[in-house]
């Protein structure tokens, strides 16, 4: 399985490695780098050396390689990689190069708890939480005092139960459960405005905080609405076959209880229009760029966050343009155009018109920009899904319950 | 270097935090910084306190996480190990797994502190040092680690066992001889009832002994049913365990052309005994399909394309659909994992167009996609494209071609000429475009372009023409640079050498020959030969070419001329021109446009090889399915808990109900209770199910009696599974070995699992009666377990227990009869077996009563017990007479361990307390072997194993053995000559004792050998003590 794990900054130093079967010297590394330095954002998840096999992962600007000598399912690595940074994120807030050096220590333990031999020990993050505590300013004076440890001596009862994911003992004066209903709309707008390819990818994250072993049932008004789901382990999934409910015990604190795809066949509502106008060669070395933005199909509500982003044709020198909302800017060397409007209050619709340099000589026939769309919509799951009702049993308190609902743009593009 | 530098700015802050110890002499500025600070860690680690050694460690383990050497700290971290604070020991547990293999000798300091840690009561702590043990990779202690993982096989804890599972790979990786052992081990652990140990275990399974699928037979279906409850990781190996066996035991569900058939419950068609309308799908196979089909909707996508891939290659191909869709789900996930599926679903998409055919938008590309997705995407599409759908992916490619990223571009050009040639009625579209790109502004998309027009027309497609004259209109517009040129002047050459206009444009160019590139100019020669072949009125310009080329710079046009001349001005008695239609205008094949992922279809869906489309270290193809469905008998027969007989009343009992209880299995679905009801269990179950059960069970029963005779490998299985149900303390390989020994007719066997209480206590004496000298042990063979693995050794030369060689007759006083007022108790070790197990010393005590009186209800009251020893009390004495004495057995199994026994004794007199310690050799039991097997064993038990030591030289061979006798119970192999073998057995881990004494000149070298190495040094102080006594 994974034999070491290398965490590389940005600038290509291995800053921590982590040897779990025999010593592999950290110049195999140089493989990725080689490949990273030839195209910094497209390295291919599985590099193969001559005596290795690398498989990385790049999040939170660095780089988690993972060395192995055989055969392994790339995925079973990946996956871990993904898990690992989970974790450091769920400890530390964030996974940075800077708060790994500050806690080499517990990320250490982590990983020896992680993985043993390389293969994965536990991984669920109730189960390490209670046995290496998450560092913090009170803890850390405590211990100094009372001379304990972050380290626990006794197994977690996570462990040998048949719920692994939920730490025992729970307790908490107010007792709340949030669910954020988030989709995000990937879709592909063609020059003509019209819908190439539109999905839906929902998520069901949760912060549960319930004192000891709470049973939910999480009902919806519209259930067969999913295409496709994947639910945390923690969900029954003979119910949800038969009766299409969620009913589970959830594990303590944040976690994604379930996501969903809403495919290519439904009909996905498009919340947002751009009308744009680019030409290059107008006259002379000028060109012309018009872009309009506004609502389409949001069921009432107001678009939020909205920004532009607008990768240039190479040709492209600079643009001096006037927008009569928001802010744009503009980078000459990767050519990409931001343009951050905030929120879109009608009847006024956002518009950005200007002229744009063309480099002399270039060629402008062929080039086609688009626009990367980013908006928020609060309150609205673009879908249609709702929740209908929270039920609670195995607890005799009434707890607090909360559903929100947020779409948002994923990967939202606009050709011009 | 850099990263040095920025390591050691961060170590100075940690250094800043620290607060030294005042007696700090190291503040001098003269000392190296490294050495200074190294020093200055030593001494913190020496130090007393806590919280500096945490701190000492913590900024070791720094060190190390940076990659830097911090090996000479070695011996003051090592000594920590025995540290109280948990933290402490955990990092310096770190260290140690890190350095131990580069300071052997030190490290063995370490070992015992694990040793002792492996009993402790606490789980974690015992499973921490199973694993740090296990990860030090020092070859001298691998018969501990053997042990250790032995004993924690068998552990309480789940938790304990998952980290022996994990703990097996790693001694495999240490010492590769190990395997059979740990191959017996892992078949055990295949088979626990807890979801956490069973992922681990076949991950060792996988790592071991891979290829060894006859051990999944027995918990094939557990294994099936517990799939839901394993933790990702481990159904993520589990199911590619299961894949492979799926592969190699049930036949294709594809090769029938029964689509409807699968769903249907598959026992109607069996009952009936219609062998024609047998299901396509196997019983067994459908049960794991069952099992792991919910798991496609994991969270985990390593998981799910486990799933996908046992679909894909075991399942039958109209259940596919959903894998598709989770396929197309993961699409989602990040770029990583994004690369993998896609890469999957580009090979999948060659075989299973249809699969992904609904799919096709969701693999439009976008410009935000890194490189190598969009190249991947392509590819897919490409694959999918239709007669129907080509339209839309067409349109899609013309957006891709004015991309800014120029592989992109340079692949989506590729990807129209393939599907040109692909999709017939789209060639005339496609060829259109790509005549559109010839002229377009950038050269290197004119380049791509002009290759693979080339490449489409070479298809000899309809529209050549147009493709001529277009490429004969760029020729003459001098607009394409040197290697486009060259492709137009090839493509003119090619299909158009009777085009009219091609003469002209062969003007055009010669024209201005000398200033054309090397490349254009070949193709312009032969372009002018082929001329001047099929319009004879071209000669002379050919001529003219031949001419210009004759005096070029370049040797290759020379040459090429020179080549080419011969045909176009015949010599005398020249064969060439003859032939010249036949070279330079033949009929040339169609080329074959192949897809990139063609040959990655060879490899597992999903796996490390496909992904880099070669087979990478390690990598086992998936065999090629049987014709029918192999070893189906020992799936359902060798279910432990299902006596075969006693059908009907055992029901209840069987196997499966537990996995089952735990709301698991498969079984809750309506349907699948009769379809896998060998092992569903349900009450509820209707009797007309029952009934058809039956028959099928039957017929199996009968297939394991009739196997075991003439099967050797079912009759293995069969055999184990009956010593499993009554014996469940004898190991795996035992079973092997006896059935070596001591072949039993099934008919007994089959006696005395109907009496099974009877046949317990008939075991039981068995043992004795094996262990009694008057005895023969036939049939002792049978359930006395030897440890020894099976290795190609006849029955000559297997290890039988014997009875003592000489039973002791000295009593020792256990309780004084000062101290109890008046009841004596001493002891008498009796060297037989005792009856309650076999891993107890009976041991024989005598109670006198030195009083007047009656003593009444003699009987043991409180026992001091640690770890797995045990005491089996005497039988209560109700009453003893004033000055009478009476005996009592009480068995005792001491886990091969010389610590005293506690226990109190309680009458009516009242409670004293009684100690026994064990001498060493008192622990074994005799056994004997052949001299070679002797020989063979001891050779297996060098190293630190082996103890040796000088002793006394006694007169004759007689009184070593005498001696020898006295102090151990062992069994002589050979009693004469020069050197004396001696075996024995410890009696709790089962552990061969060798012992050998060598007569030499002055003295006598005694050596002990056993797994156990405070046994053999303590056995072989002992024996040389008692030589030395007079």
């Amino acid at each position: 399985m994974i034999h070491s794990l290398f965490i590389i900054n940005p600038s290509g130093d291995v800053f921590l490695e982590k040897h779990w079967r025999s010593v592999i010297p950290r110049s195999v590394c140089d493989y990725y780098l080689e490949a990273q330095r030839a195209s910094p954002n497209d390295v291919p998840p599985v590099l193969a050396a001559p005596h290795h096999y690398l498989i990385s992962i790049q999040r939170g600007g660095v780089a988690l390689v993972a060395v192995t000598k055989q055969e392994v399912a790339p995925l079973f690595v990946i996956e871990f990689l993904h898990r690992v940074v989970d974790t450091f994120q769920d400890y530390f807030s964030d996974c940075t190069e800077t708060i790994i050096k500050e806690n080499y220590v517990v990320v250490y333990e982590l990983l020896d708890e992680m993985l043993d031999n390389g293969f994965p020990l536990a991984t669920e993050s109730n189960i390490l939480k209670e046995l290496i505590k998450p560092p913090n300013i009170l803890r850390t004076i405590a211990n100094t005092v009372t001379g304990k440890s972050n380290v626990s001596s006794i197994l977690p009862s996570g462990q040998l139960s048949n719920v692994p994911w939920r730490r025992s003992g729970v307790k908490y004066a107010n007792n709340e459960a949030y669910f954020d209903v988030i989709e995000e709309v990937d879709a592909i707008i063609d020059k003509s405005g019209a819908t190439v390819s539109a999905e839906i990818q929902g998520y069901i994250d949760c912060f549960i905080k319930l004192s000891g072993m709470p049973d939910l049932t999480l009902t919806f008004v519209n259930p067969r609405l999913f295409d496709d789901v994947s639910f945390h382990p923690c969900v029954r999934f003979k119910r949800w076959e038969s009766e299409r409910i969620l009913s589970f015990i959830p594990p303590d604190g944040s976690f994604r209880l379930m996501s969903y795809h809403i495919g290519s066949q439904s009909v996905v509502a498009i919340p947002i229009y751009v009308r744009h106008n680019l030409t290059l060669r107008n006259n002379g070395d000028q060109g012309r760029l018009d872009l309009t933005v506004g609502p389409k199909q949001t069921m009432g509500r107001t678009l939020e966050n909205v920004a532009l982003e607008i990768c240039m044709p190479k040709c492209v020198l600079n643009c001096s343009l006037t927008a009569n909302q928001g802010k744009y800017s503009y980078d000459p060397v990767s050519k990409v155009l931001l343009w951050d409007i905030g929120r879109i209050d009608l009847p006024k619709l956002p518009n950005i018109r200007g002229s744009v340099s063309v480099a002399s000589g270039a060629d402008t026939s062929g080039a086609n920009p688009s626009i990367n769309v980013h908006f928020t919509i609060p309150q609205l799951a673009v879908s249609g899904l709702r929740v209908s009702r929270l039920d609670m049993y195995g607890a005799k308190y009434k707890p607090f319950k909360g559903v929100k609902y947020v779409t948002k743009a994923g990967k939202f593009h606009v050709r011009m | 270097m850099t990263s040095t530098t920025t390591s050691y700015n961060n170590d100075k802050v940690v250094q800043g935090e620290v607060e030294y110890p005042a007696s700090d002499p190291a503040s001098g500025a003269f000392f190296q910084p490294d050495y200074k600070k190294n020093e200055d860690l030593k001494m913190m680690l020496d130090g007393s306190k806590d919280s500096l050694k945490l701190e000492a460690m913590k900024r070791i383990i720094g060190m190390i996480a940076k990659g830097r050497d911090a090996s000479d700290l070695f011996p003051a971290v090592v000594k920590n190990v025995v540290s109280k604070n948990i933290e402490v020991k955990k990092l310096v547990y770190v260290y140690l797994v890190r350095y131990a293999e580069e300071q052997q000798d030190l490290a063995l300091l370490s070992i015992s502190t694990f040793q002792r840690a492996l009993k402790d009561p606490n789980q974690l702590i015992r499973a921490s040092a199973l694993r740090v043990l296990s990860s030090i990779r020092v070859p001298m202690i691998v018969p501990i680690v053997m042990l250790a993982i032995k004993d924690s096989a068998s552990d309480m804890s789940p938790y304990v066992r998952k980290t022996a599972a994990h703990a097996i790979p790693k001694l495999y990786s240490l010492d590769p001889d190990q395997k059979e052992e740990l191959v017996a081990i892992i078949d055990k652990l295949l088979s626990d009832k807890a979801p956490l140990v069973v992922g681990s275990a076949a991950m060792a399974f996988t790592e071991v002994c891979g290829d060894r699928m006859s051990l999944i037979h027995r918990s094939y279906r557990k294994l099936c049913s517990l799939l839901a409850d394993v933790d990702e990781w481990g159904q993520l190996t589990l199911l590619n365990v299961l894949t492979v066996y799926a592969k190699t035991h049930f036949p294709n569900p594809n090769n029938d052309s029964y689509s409807s058939e699968s769903e249907k419950p598959f026992y109607e068609s069996d009952s009936s005994g219609d062998k024609d309308s047998a299901p396509a799908v196997d019983p067994d196979l459908r049960l794991l399909l069952r099992a792991a089909k919910p798991l496609l909707q994991s969270r985990n996508a390593g998981v799910v394309m486990a799933v996908a891939q046992l679909f894909y290659h075991c399942g039958p191909v109209q259940e596919l659909p959903p894998v598709a869709k989770a396929m197309i789900r993961l699409l989602r996930a990040p770029i990583e994992v994004q690369s993998v599926v896609l890469n999957s679903i580009a090979s999948l998409t060659v075989t299973r167009r249809s699969l992904f055919e609904p799919f096709l938008k969701s693999f439009f590309v976008r410009n935000s996609d890194p490189t190598h997705i969009k190249l991947l995407k392509l590819e897919i599409l490409t694959n999918l494209a239709t007669e129907a759908s080509a339209p839309v992916v067409l349109r899609e490619y013309q957006t891709y071609v004015t991309s800014n990223d120029k592989a992109f571009v340079a692949a989506t050009i590729q990807a129209i000429g393939r599907l040109a040639v692909a999709i017939h009625t789209e060639t005339e579209t496609c060829l259109n475009g790509l005549l559109h790109l010839l002229s377009s502004k950038d050269e290197w998309v004119v380049c791509e372009a002009v290759v693979v027009v080339k490449r489409v027309v070479g298809g000899g497609a309809a529209s050549a023409r147009a493709a001529v004259s277009r490429a004969a209109k760029l020729l003459r517009a001098d607009r394409l640079a040197g290697s486009a040129r060259a492709a137009a002047v090839w493509l003119v050459a090619e299909h158009g050498a009777s085009h009219p206009r091609a003469a002209a444009i062969l003007a055009h160019m010669v024209a201005a020959f000398a200033d054309q590139d090397e490349l254009v100019k070949l193709q312009l020669l032969s372009l002018a030969v082929k001329l001047s072949l099929t319009q004879p009125d071209t000669l002379p310009m050919c001529r003219y070419a031949l001419a210009l080329a004759r005096y070029d710079a370049s040797y290759d046009v020379r040459d090429r001329a020179r080549l080419l001349r011969r045909f176009v001005e015949p010599e005398r008695g020249s064969q060439l021109a003859r032939y010249a239609k036949h070279i330079f205008c033949p009929d040339k094949p169609k080329p074959t446009v192949h897809c990139n992922y063609k040959e990655r279809d060879q490899y597992t869906v999903g796996s490390l090889s496909q992904y880099i489309g070669s087979a990478a270290v390690g990598y086992r193809p998936l065999p090629s399915s049987p014709r029918e469905t192999i070893a189906a008998d020992l799936r359902e027969t060798v279910t432990p808990a299902v006596a075969p007989v006693a059908e009907d009343g055992q029901k209840n009992k069987s196997f499966y109900s537990e996995p089952d209880s735990d709301g698991s299995g498969s079984s809750s679905s309506g349907s699948s209770d009769s379809s896998s009801s060998e092992e569903s269990s349900d009450e509820e179950e209707s009797n007309e199910v029952e009934k058809k059960e039956e028959k099928p069970k039957e017929s199996n029963s009968y297939k394991s009696s009739n196997s075991g005779t003439t099967d050797t490998e079912s009759d293995s299985e069969s055999s184990s599974a009956e010593s499993e149900s009554d014996n469940s303390d004898s190991s795996e390989d035992d079973k092997k070995e006896e059935q070596k020994e001591t072949p039993i007719p099934e008919s007994e066997v089959k006696d005395k699992k109907n009496e099974k209480s009877n046949l317990e206590l008939l075991l039981e004496l068995d043992e004795v009666a094996s262990s009694l000298p008057t005895m023969t042990p036939t049939c002792g063979g049978f359930l006395s377990p030897p440890t020894v693995p099976p290795s190609g050794i006849g029955d000559v030369d297997s290890i039988t227990p014997v009875g003592p060689a000489l039973v002791p007759s000295t009593q020792t006083e256990v309780v004084a009869r000062v101290t109890s007022r008046g009841l004596a108790v001493s002891r008498r070790w009796s060297r037989a077996p005792h009856l309650y197990s076999h891993k107890m010393c009976a041991i024989e005590l005598t109670f006198t009563n030195h009083t007047p009186d009656d003593i009444e209800n003699i009987r043991v009251n409180k026992k001091l017990l640690t770890g797995s020893r045990a005491i089996h009390e005497f039988a209560v004495i109700p009453r003893l007479g004033g000055g009478a004495s009476m005996t009592g057995t009480l068995g005792v199994d001491f886990a091969d361990s010389i610590q005293p026994i506690e226990f109190t004794i309680i009458s009516s007199l009242g409670e004293v307390s009684a100690s026994i310690t064990p001498p060493v050799g008192e622990l074994m039991r005799a056994v004997t072997m052949s001299q070679t097997r002797w020989d063979q064993e001891q050779k297996g038990l060098r190293g630190m194993t082996e103890c040796n030591k000088q002793a006394v030289k006694l007169k004759d061979e007689q009184t070593i053995c005498k001696r020898v006798f006295e102090t151990a119970n062992v069994a002589a192999i050979t009693d004469t000559g020069d050197f004396l073998r001696f075996a024995g057995r410890m009696m709790s881990s089962q552990d061969l004792v060798l012992l050998c004494v060598k007569i030499e000149e002055a003295c006598c070298m005694v050596t002990a050998n056993c797994s156990n190495m405070a046994i053999a040094s303590l056995l072989a102080n002992q024996i040389a003590q008692a030589f030395a006594r007079d």
